[in-house]
């Protein structure tokens, strides 16, 4: 249970503690489409996590092949740079995609704005009539956002079109954090593996993944503990999955 | 109400910019500050990347280390090769058009299948790389120029039937309706003043820095901007009506960026590329019927045909004018001087006649003290200058400005002021606490100073010299002076017009401003033709007909911006024209120099000279190339080195012109 604070505001103005907390909901917020839209360190973490399960994985799935150490090593490498640069392409895709359809949004609606007024007008009232504004107050409010062009296609942006209207990272910051998030995975991934017992390294990435989602919902505020128990379980089902196909494989194939 | 609605979207500004600049990523008010930066000339950076990349692909080759060349080419192609792909597609498919940038692609990419990537590669980067240059100097000219939006107002302050003052849209300002303009404000639509008073500011307009009074009864123009007082008007006409919009409907025009040579090669380029395309695969599907040539090996019509499209292609013909128009481009802003576009050299190398508008042109705009002399009482005139630009620091106006200025520069003493009073129309007066002493100053006009003071002066002969403003002054109702002030020409002003009639061009003052002061600022200059009192509407007729010969038209104010539209080529000075001059005008002056014309006109002439030179190379190139690739008389290689040789000579060629 949330506890009511007395001072709702902690000393600050309404305007103030209004400022801060669209600052913090900027940060934490998500486009519908994917991780990769997110800010940078979201990006980086993200790529983290998912390639320590796909270099586990891979991992498991060519120790049993006759590889010398060294060979085995530069494969998974090789692999892991492979992963790391379409991980840092595809999160720029994504953003380049969200950005193209704001960008078109923006455009069609202030397209509108400026061909259609009256409806605008029309559709201002309608918005703001479900809000509870009535009569000249109505009138007001619609009079002082139709003032503004800047102003009246920002409202139109998110009342209408349900956008939300934050500053997002480039998407080439996106793309360098998330080739970064990979990169630095592959590497701790190799460390741990090639340091490691088979039999301890599963658990090992699998924690790993646990410790990545913890710090991820401590940046967003959520529940540490849950985070971390359920990726470190899914992560753990997920290589057992694995395992028990891999295993049906060889048996089919001996046989 | 306001407050809460900027708050809610205070994150998310510069909407109007982000169209303006045709929805640029580095002005999306979507990105962050950050991402703004990166996204700055982003293509340029990713083409400089991709050369860095392309010289270590050539020195791993070089020394034999083949292993990494694969990769990086791959990179290449990723980087720059993308958006090359991208746009040959979209003229293929949506605009259903072949011209010489599809085949310059297709010819990249065939590169690769005939076991030449690298050398593809490089036709990208250097593609790239004058593409984003192009664009680097027109983002630069466009982001220069302020928006004509921000001189027109969008809003007005409508009086509703309570009496309240309501913030309106313009478009939605009906004819009849009252708006009150404040301090500072712009009158936003014509209308007549129903009541206060105001002094207003039509420089801008009319090139006039003197203001001018405006009260009860009179029009109200839009366009004026209050700098004292207040007007409440009742509008006579709708916005789209207004002086001021009507104003900018003359000047609203569309340049074509592109030189002329550029233009041609539009024209032919999709005929050109076109056959090409057939007479590749004409080789590759009937030679070996006609000539028993094999399909595939060294010697097959593939080979043979995938040659002929590369020794085809027109890099260096297509590198060839943008690379020399860029450079000079970005030599003309080292001399402060941005050009919107190439054809602006092609323009002006065959002006013949320049034309010159007077006040903030061939003057510096403003009122700058020419004397300050006592007329009669005792009080030393040092001090009492003193005393005058202490009281006029109170005061909005561009005579106050002038002396204060002039204030500082002879290193008087500033004293606090109080009981100031400023009588719009007249002047200013109030009390200087000198010490423990009261001394009463007034400052104003010379009816203002015999009202304050009846009788005084009355032995004083005022004589007003052309082009001159004054200032009276009394300290203490016994001393008197007076302040002449006057718009003093440019110093470069002689030099750059003496430079011009040099180079045989007809030079001529066209102003607005009465005659004898026009006429004293040509006989300054050694401009021998000169037109006087003419009004925004003759100006453009004298423009139109002087265009046949080919026109320069130099200007800076509003008043001016329909003849810098109608003229050959449009310059205006930078710091001091009106935002609807410099959105008009071909070139600013980004330093307001006078004597950058002439090196304009000079440039120009080098730069024509350097496009054929490269355009004759080019060609040369292609016919060299092509007729021994098509009987198979050159190797591969040798037909790469040729094409690939001629476009790094006529780049490098071309890049002579950034040097100013």
């Amino acid at each position: 249970m949330v506890e009511m604070k007395k001072d709702h505001f902690a000393g600050k103005t309404a305007r103030e503690h209004l400022d801060e907390m669209q600052s913090k909901m900027a940060l934490f917020s998500s486009e519908g489409h994917g991780v990769e839209a997110r800010a940078r360190t979201v990006s980086f973490l993200d790529a983290f996590r998912d390639t320590i399960l796909v270099m586990g994985t891979l991992y498991f799935l060519l120790i049993v092949q006759p590889f010398s150490v060294v060979h085995l090593f530069f494969c998974l490498l090789s692999f892991g740079l492979c992963w790391s640069l379409w991980r840092g392409a595809r999160a720029a895709l994504y953003s380049w995609s969200h950005l193209e359809r704001v960008h078109r949004l923006a455009y069609e609606e202030r397209c509108e704005i400026d061909t259609n007024r009256e409806q605008e007008r029309e559709e201002l009232k309608v918005l703001y009539g479900a809000k509870g504004f009535s009569g000249e107050l109505l009138d007001r409010v619609v009079d002082v956002l139709m003032a503004d062009r800047e102003r009246l296609l920002s409202v139109m942006l998110e009342e209408e079109m349900g956008l939300q209207l934050k500053l997002v990272d480039h998407p080439l910051h996106n793309a360098v954090s998330a080739f970064l998030g990979a990169l630095g995975s592959l590497l701790l991934s190799l460390c741990v593996l090639f340091c490691v017992p088979t039999t301890v390294g599963w658990v090992l990435m699998s924690l790993l993944i646990g410790l990545v989602s913890m710090y991820l919902a401590h940046l967003e505020q959520n529940s540490k503990i849950k985070a971390f128990v359920w990726s470190t379980l899914a992560s753990v089902a997920a290589f057992q999955a694995f395992f028990v196909l891999f295993e049906l494989l060889k048996v089919r194939m001996a046989s | 109400m306001n407050g809460i609605y900027s708050l809610l979207t205070k994150r998310v500004r510069g909407f109007r910019r982000f169209f303006e600049m045709g929805q640029d990523e580095s002005v999306s008010p979507f990105l962050s500050e950050e991402g703004r930066k990166l996204s700055k000339y982003l293509s340029l950076k990713i083409s400089c990347l991709s050369a860095c990349l392309l010289v270590v692909a050539f020195l791993c080759r070089y020394f034999q280390c083949e292993i990494p060349v694969p990769f990086l080419t791959a990179l290449i192609f990723l980087f720059v090769g993308s958006p090359a792909l991208i746009a040959a597609l979209q003229d293929i498919f949506l605009k259903k058009d072949m011209n010489i940038d599809v085949l310059m692609t297709v010819a990249a990419f065939g590169s690769v299948a005939i076991g030449y990537p690298l050398e593809g590669a490089l036709l990208l980067v250097l593609f790239e790389l004058s593409q984003s240059l192009e664009e680097m100097v027109t983002f630069r000219a466009k982001s220069s120029i302020v928006s004509l939006g921000e001189l027109n107002p969008e809003k007005a302050l409508c009086v509703d039937k309570n009496g309240d003052l309501v913030e309106r849209a313009l478009e939605d300002v009906t004819v009849g309706q009252e708006v009150v303009v404040r301090s500072g404000e712009v009158v936003p639509i014509d209308g007549v003043i129903i009541s206060g008073e105001a002094t207003c500011s039509l420089a801008h307009m009319t090139g006039e820095s003197r203001p001018i009074l405006f009260s009860v009864g009179g029009e109200a123009v839009s366009g004026a901007r209050v700098i004292e007082g207040y007007l409440h008007v009742k509008t006579t006409v709708m916005a789209e009506q207004s002086t001021l919009a009507k104003l900018i409907q003359l000047i609203t025009r569309v340049h074509t960026s592109k030189p002329r040579l550029s233009q041609v090669f539009d024209r032919y380029g999709k005929n050109y590329a076109m056959t090409i395309i057939f007479l590749s695969l004409g080789i590759l599907l009937f030679f070996p019927f006609f000539f028993g040539l094999p399909f595939a090996g060294e010697l097959g019509s593939f080979k043979r045909a995938m040659t002929f499209l590369v020794t085809a292609s027109p890099c260096a013909l297509v590198l060839a004018v943008p690379i020399s128009y860029v450079s000079a481009l970005g030599a003309a802003l080292k001399k402060g001087a941005i050009l919107k576009g190439g054809i602006v050299f092609d323009q002006i190398v065959d002006c013949k006649v320049i034309a010159f508008d007077k006040t903030g042109t061939l003057t510096y705009g403003s009122l700058e003290v020419v004397e300050f002399v006592r007329l009669a009482g005792s009080e030393e005139e040092h001090r009492a200058l003193g005393y005058v630009a202490s009281l006029e620091q109170y005061a909005v106006h561009p005579l106050a400005k002038a002396i204060i200025g002039y204030a500082k520069g002879s290193d008087v003493a500033f004293s606090p002021c109080q009981s100031v009073v400023v009588e719009l129309g007249k002047g200013i007066r109030g009390e200087i606490v000198d010490g423990n002493t009261r001394v009463s100053v007034v400052v104003g006009t010379f009816a203002y100073l015999q009202e304050m003071y009846p009788g005084c002066m009355r032995e004083v002969k005022i004589v007003t010299l052309p082009g001159e403003s004054e200032l009276f002054i009394a300290i203490d109702g016994t001393s008197f002076y007076v302040c002449r002030l006057r718009d003093t020409v440019r110093q470069e002003g002689k030099r750059a017009v003496l430079e011009l009639q040099k180079m045989q061009k007809r030079v001529i003052l066209i102003s607005g401003d009465r005659e004898e002061q026009v006429e004293k600022v040509a006989w300054q200059l050694g401009i021998s033709e000169a037109i006087s009192e003419a009004s925004p509407q003759e100006k453009l007729e004298k423009v139109s007909s002087l265009s046949k010969e080919g026109l320069v038209m130099v200007g800076d104010g509003l008043n001016d911006a329909p003849a810098l539209a109608e003229a050959t080529v449009g310059i205006s000075m930078g710091s001091v024209a009106s935002a609807s001059a410099r959105e008009v005008s071909d070139v600013i002056l980004l330093h307001d120099t006078l004597y950058t014309i002439p090196w304009l006109f000079g440039k120009s002439k080098e730069t024509r000279w350097v496009v054929r030179q490269n355009v004759t190379l080019a060609l040369l190139a292609i016919v060299a190339g092509t007729i021994p690739a098509l009987f198979g008389l050159i190797p591969v290689w040798g037909a790469v080195c040729l094409h690939e040789g001629s476009t790094l000579l006529v780049g490098l060629n071309g890049l002579r012109l950034l040097k100013p």
